[in-house]
């Protein structure tokens, strides 16, 4: 005889039921996630961990590398370049504004006429860069004035020429027994600059000699043109 | 679905987490900035290194210079000037033009003459030790003169010279000459 079905003991299954195979799927994931981070967690922890002492290696070697280089550096070396700069810097300094007082006389010697004689001059350094002469120059007559003042003012190397003061001085005393008669001078103040760069002291122009008794001397070529400032000793 | 085994599975996830944020990410901070404090004493020691390596070419230079130059360069810039040394040296050549009538003198320097502690010199750090000649020459005697003046191995600066009426066909010259010191230094160096 046939056996009803309802008597199976096989369960049978709802009809609104889903099948468990899903549910179980997401809970293996799940299963497998946790267990993932659960023991990547404390391996990234030992990794962490071994490269913070690898990296704290190499910053104490860092240090270490510093102290010696630190401790290489030569403070007296410092001092020694520093001072032999300093020297080279100020002596650099110096020597491009060494003005040669002696250039000077001579750019004044050429370009003042025969007849006009200085009496007094006087030359000031005003700065690291310009000379600043004045002095007073005597002369027989006007033109002799008119003639220093166009060849002051066409001198490339004398700037700012200025002539002031101008007088003439009439003969005081004439000697009518001998024919000697003091003749007319006419006085004036001059001021001018002289740019040290136009000036500047070069070594190439003088010769120098080792002299016997120790002091330095100088050998300069004469200059045996009779100067206006030359004849100056004379008139004064 | 066993309820205890997802209870032990959201355990081990916190737990987890908890290691990464209470462990890992402090950790990573730290060496980064272990890192960054690593780069910094690296590029430190290659400056120190790099300032060793020039310090040592500047001393090889230094040492390469011929001793005389080296000495010739101290003369002319030393660390102090001896006034008395300077006024002799005025005398040999003031002499050795046939000057013989002359006053030399020394007006202090701009280190003492301030007293404000601040060097008021053009040249920096230059000491300007002042020095007055006041004699009677001839034109020719007085450019000799200014050209040992000069070529002298240091420097005397002619800061003022004026020239008036003299006796005897000759000049009366004032001389105002100014010469140097490096100022740092307080060792004596005799021109």
């Amino acid at each position: 005889m046939p056996e009803s079905p309802s008597s199976s003991f096989i369960p049978k299954r709802g009809p609104g039921k889903k099948p468990a195979s899903a549910r179980t799927g997401n809970f293996v994931l799940f299963s497998v996630l946790s267990y993932a981070l659960f023991v990547s967690a404390p391996l990234a922890s030992a990794g962490v961990f071994i490269y913070e002492r690898h990296t704290e290696n190499q910053f104490n070697k860092a240090v270490v590398a510093l102290d010696q280089a630190i401790i290489s550096f030569n403070e007296e070396d410092l001092k020694r370049v520093t001072e032999f700069n300093e020297r080279l810097i100020i002596s650099k300094s110096l020597l491009d504004t060494h003005a040669s007082i002696v250039t000077l006389l001579r750019t004044i010697e050429n370009s003042t006429a025969q007849t006009v004689k200085f009496k007094t001059i006087d030359i000031t350094r005003k700065n690291k860069s310009t000379l600043a002469v004045t002095g007073v120059l005597s002369t027989t007559n006007f033109d002799g004035v008119l003639f220093q003042r166009t060849s002051y003012v066409a001198s490339d190397i004398i700037n700012n020429p200025l002539f002031t003061d101008v007088k003439l001085t009439q003969p005081k005393v004439e000697d009518t027994k001998t024919n000697v008669v003091t003749k007319k001078t006419v006085e004036l103040k001059v001021s001018f600059d002289f740019a040290v760069s136009d000036i500047v002291y070069t070594p190439a122009a003088v010769e120098v000699t080792a002299p016997s008794n120790g002091s330095s001397t100088v050998e300069v070529s004469a200059d045996t043109r009779e100067t206006s400032a030359v004849r100056n000793e004379t008139n004064i | 679905m066993n309820k205890f085994s997802l209870v032990t599975q959201v355990g081990m996830i916190v737990v987890a987490v908890t290691i990464v944020i209470m462990y890992i990410q402090p950790r990573v901070t730290s060496i980064r900035e272990i890192q960054d404090l690593t780069n910094k004493y690296e590029t430190e020691t290659q400056n120190v290194s790099q300032v060793n390596e020039n310090l040592k070419s500047k001393i090889a230079t230094i040492e390469s210079i011929n001793p005389q130059d080296e000495q010739a360069l101290a003369r002319f810039m030393p660390d102090k000037v001896d006034d008395i040394a300077v006024l002799k040296d005025l005398s040999v050549m003031l002499e050795s033009q046939s000057i013989n009538q002359y006053d030399i003198a020394y007006k202090g320097n701009n280190a003492t003459t301030q007293g404000t502690g601040e060097l008021v010199s053009e040249y920096q750090s230059a000491v300007e030790y002042l020095f007055s000649a006041t004699f009677e020459a001839t034109y020719t005697q007085l450019k000799d003169l200014l050209t040992l003046i000069e070529t002298n191995d240091y420097l005397l600066q002619v800061s003022n010279v004026k020239i008036t009426e003299g006796t005897e066909e000759k000049l009366k010259v004032e001389l105002n000459l100014t010469s140097f010191a490096r100022a740092s230094s307080t060792m004596a160096v005799t021109p």
